[in-house]
């Protein structure tokens, strides 16, 4: 039992993901293929874009911990920038989208 | 950098340790461990030697081209052509681009021999190639520069003509089930070269699942269809030791799919560190912050060069990740890089060194 228990504490801490939910404004329904461009502000970053599933999730596991700017792009809604630090662990964030 | 207690070859053998999959699962239990560099890990003269197995390895440089091929026989191919030997610079003529910006750029001395302090900033990358750049007087002045422009990025309608059609927007459903969107370019009748993080993804299973090749989409329109494929080539520089230096891999197309005999496809070319400085390059793929799967262009003078990357101020977003950064000539299209990486100090490519140039033509013959 205690071996349990440690071993999800190691593994809550050792755990480095963003998670992240997109939704539109007002009626909460979640975006689906929406793009997610995720760059570290004091690196350089790959080129390459998550897009949202069906449930309008996205994810990073295994993120460096800096200062990121994500920023959400779909042709009908309106574009949206959001700078945060990741400080490491389990992070979730939620982006509302404005339809254009 | 952690260690993982394996200290890697100071030589680069990607040439003999090329990795192949396709598509059927075969690894060990330790396959999608999260690799970590060795932190030792330093650039040395030696470890640029390329070396290989065979003994006809391509080392001379400036003379290794292949000719690019604009297959097919419509029209389209003609008009193209006619139009890009127009000019003899090494750009694509688009037209209303306003191509002074393009000679607004510092010129650059960039010398491998400064050795300002080394950046702390630079330093964090553990890349021993920007490691060694960030040495250099120009990598210092890099650091003082802050990229601003406008965005004057072009956007190409006309997809179905060459070299446009051969450049392919990807969508790719990694191991883990999250889907990305990156891009590809023909080489031969079944092989798309891309980014090596595009076929293998450490942080989301390694190998991708599925990637959907679609050449000279347009937004909605697949002008060309699409094929889906998981056959895929990278070299163990990458999948293994997680080098940015060796972010290059090729997605095998099916044999009922040779878009290249449909389709034509680049050319590419290992020059040298003087032909590349300050040469002016196109670079063409799909951005995600622009519309859905529309292609765009862009172009700018190769700002920096290091043994294995090169530098540009060429304007790119996520879901460019492989797309051919190539020079013009007299009709040709030759690619000297493959781009991977953002950044507001100036965005790279894996540069087309001998040994990344064998693997292309490798993976080029073997599936026709």
């Amino acid at each position: 039992m205690h071996y349990v228990t440690l071993s999800l504490l190691v593994v809550f801490f050792i755990m480095q993901i963003l998670r992240g939910t997109i939704m539109e404004q007002g009626s909460h329904k979640p975006v689906f293929e929406a793009i997610i461009l995720l760059n570290k502000e004091d690196s350089y970053s790959k080129d390459i874009a998550q897009v949202s599933n069906s449930k309008g999730h996205f994810k990073y596991p295994n993120l460096p911990k800096g200062r990121y700017m994500l920023v959400i792009v779909h042709d009908e809604y309106r574009k949206k920038k959001k700078s945060f630090f990741y400080n490491g662990g389990i992070k979730e964030i939620q982006i509302i989208l404005e339809k254009k | 950098m952690k260690s993982n207690g394996t200290t890697h070859s100071a030589v680069y053998d990607e040439a003999v340790y090329e990795e192949s999959y396709d598509g059927v699962e075969n690894f060990s239990d330790d396959a999608y461990s999260d690799i970590q560099t060795d932190e030792n890990e330093e650039a040395s003269a030696t470890d640029y030697q390329e070396v290989s197995n065979e003994s006809d390895t391509i080392h001379t440089e400036d003379v290794d081209s292949e000719d690019s091929f604009e297959g097919g026989d419509t029209s389209d191919n003609e008009e193209a052509t006619l139009e890009a030997t127009q000019s003899n610079e090494t750009l694509e003529q688009i037209s209303g681009y306003d191509y002074s910006v393009t000679e607004l750029e510092q010129e650059n001395d960039q010398t491998l021999q400064d050795t300002k302090p080394l950046d702390a900033y630079y330093a964090s990358y553990g890349d021993p190639d920007m490691v060694a750049l960030m040495r250099t007087e120009s990598g210092q002045k890099m650091l003082e520069e802050v990229v601003i422009g406008k965005d004057d990025r072009k956007r190409i309608t006309q997809t179905k003509k060459y070299p446009w059609r051969t450049i392919c927007s990807l969508r790719i459903t990694a191991k883990d089930g999250t889907n990305w969107i990156g891009t590809g370019f023909l080489i031969g009748p079944r092989t798309v070269i891309t980014a090596g993080h595009v076929v293998y993804m450490h942080n989301h299973g390694g190998w991708a699942k599925k990637i959907e090749v679609i050449p000279g989409r347009n937004g909605s329109s697949k002008p060309f269809g699409s094929c889906t494929s998981s056959h895929l080539h990278s070299v163990k520089g990458w999948t293994k030791s997680k080098k940015r230096i060796m972010d290059y891999g090729a997605i095998i197309l099916p044999k009922n799919c040779k878009y290249g005999k449909q389709l034509g496809y680049f050319g590419y070319a290992n020059y040298s560190f003087a032909s590349l400085l300050g040469l002016k390059v196109n670079l063409s793929g799909y951005p995600g912050d622009k519309p859905s799967g529309t292609q765009w262009w862009h172009c700018r003078k190769i700002k920096f060069v290091t043994p294995r990357t090169l530098v540009y101020n060429i304007d790119s977003a996520g879901g460019q990740s492989g797309s051919p950064v190539w020079k013009y000539k007299n009709g040709k299209r030759y690619v000297v890089g493959i781009h991977t990486n953002g950044s507001s100090l100036g965005n790279s490519a894996t540069r087309i060194t001998s040994p990344v140039f064998k693997n292309l033509k490798n993976w080029k013959n073997k599936y026709k």
